[in-house]
């Protein structure tokens, strides 16, 4: 009885973190959200990982030439709590978050098209929820 | 996983317990499907790519001073005749981008009709929370607007988006992001047939990139009713994009840190002979209109 009921309090507790997770994770993306302005759109699409320690999370994208776009990057509700880096297809690395204080968005003015990849990672001096959120918008 | 990471789920999880359940369906799944670690890596959301919005080709087209063209646009008035649940993500996506175009070049009726036909199949998909009467509202109050509608629109297939990878749904957020991209090229290359530019014809040669995180999202999900077939006849335009090369050349970017914004300065160049953009072309006009039909 004793070790069912640990069982049955461990199950719950994780599907409340499990839910708990999903909620943070929610309001970390609005929060995120809040760093476009009305000049950018959103590309439609979330980007969400739950990191530990020193996880790195990564993505490919496209950015087409003649535009303009911001990439928003958020764990929490400071700024700083997420690291994020742009490369090339080539692994240039074409930009690094912390070497601008962790800034939580940044714009990049495209002047060809290129594949690139977006890597994230906590910055282990904040007290982060662990849920990294990535956004991206363009201006029009 | 650290205690500092753990405590703000239990504590918001406590809450949960003692005030009841949430209201919507928003918050009972994990935020994040099945994350996969490669040792001290992780895809986002378990394994997503990232597809360009067709609001992006859109806005190059109208920019590119082509003309507002109704008739290359889905009917809304077919919005009926999807019956299964793959032709209705696909066609959500569909009606996205014609949303997205009509917004862009400022057909406020038309607009409207084509939010209703993604507000129909949303709530048809049971995703509806997304496209929710106050987003419907917000939507109608800024249709003379173009800028704040793209932005609520955008929005919308984003808290879409969002919802789908909460509740576990994400081969069809794969079908609607498939459906707006194949959309968008389809008005591409439409528009470019009837008066050719050079910058649509370089777009449309350039979703080389696009399409190849599109397949390997599609592959995701092929067990789900409807993947295969899409995917299939993708791997067909995939074929045909093998006549395009893409030239690279990296330059080092330039950072303005006052201004938060780096300039990258590489260059890339797609190279496409006529006759490969025409097969192209061909393929997507089919595929569109069997999506479509």
């Amino acid at each position: 009885m004793k070790k069912f009921l640990i069982i049955a309090l461990i199950s719950g507790f994780t599907a409340l973190s499990t839910t708990a997770n999903a909620q943070m994770c929610d309001t970390i993306a609005d929060f995120c959200g809040k760093t476009f302005t009305n000049s950018y759109i959103s590309d439609g699409q979330s980007y969400r990982a739950l990191l530990i320690d020193d996880q790195t999370a990564e993505f490919q994208t496209t950015f087409y030439g003649g535009t303009q776009y911001r990439v928003s990057a958020c764990s929490g509700f400071e700024e700083g709590a997420l690291i994020f880096k742009l490369f090339d297809s080539q692994g240039n690395l074409l930009f690094q978050s912390n070497d601008f204080g962790n800034t939580a968005y940044w714009d990049f003015k495209v002047e060809s098209t290129l594949e690139c990849k977006i890597e994230a990672q906590l910055d282990g001096t904040y007290s982060g929820s662990g849920c990294a959120v990535i956004l991206i918008g363009f201006k029009e | 996983m650290n205690i500092k990471q753990i405590l703000p789920g239990l504590a918001v999880g406590a809450v949960v317990l003692l005030t009841g359940c949430p209201s919507t369906t928003t918050t009972d799944a994990p935020v994040v499907a099945k994350p996969v670690t490669v040792g001290k890596l992780k895809q986002f959301g378990g394994k997503i790519f990232s597809i360009p919005s067709p609001i992006e080709l859109s806005l190059l087209i109208k920019e590119s001073g082509l003309a507002y063209d109704a008739e290359i646009l889905n009917k809304d008035s077919k919005v009926d005749q999807y019956t299964t649940t793959a032709q209705k993500a696909l066609n959500l996506g569909i009606y996205g981008a014609d949303l997205g175009y009509t917004s862009i070049y400022e057909r406020p009726d038309a607009s409207i009709k084509y939010m209703r036909s993604v507000r129909k199949l949303s709530d048809q998909l049971g995703i509806s929370d997304a496209f929710d009467n106050k987003t419907i509202e917000r939507v109608e109050k800024n249709i003379e607007n173009k800028d704040s509608l793209l932005v609520l629109v955008s929005s919308a297939y984003r808290d879409c988006d969002d919802f789908l990878k909460r509740n576990d749904m994400q081969n069809i957020g794969a079908l609607i992001i498939t459906g707006g991209w194949i959309e968008s090229l389809y008005f591409a290359v439409q528009v470019s047939s009837k008066k050719p530019h050079k910058d649509v014809m370089k777009r449309v040669a350039e979703q080389k990139l696009a399409l190849n995180n599109l397949l390997e999202m599609l592959v995701l999900h092929l067990s789900e009713p409807g993947v295969e077939d899409v995917r299939n006849k993708l791997s067909e335009l995939e074929e045909l994009y093998q006549g395009v090369q893409i030239n690279y050349t990296f330059v080092k970017p330039v950072t303005d840190a006052k201004n938060k914004i780096t300039t990258i300065k590489s260059k890339s160049e797609p190279v496409i002979s006529e006759e490969a953009f025409k097969a192209i072309a061909t393929k997507i006009i089919a595929l569109r209109n069997q999506i479509v039909e």
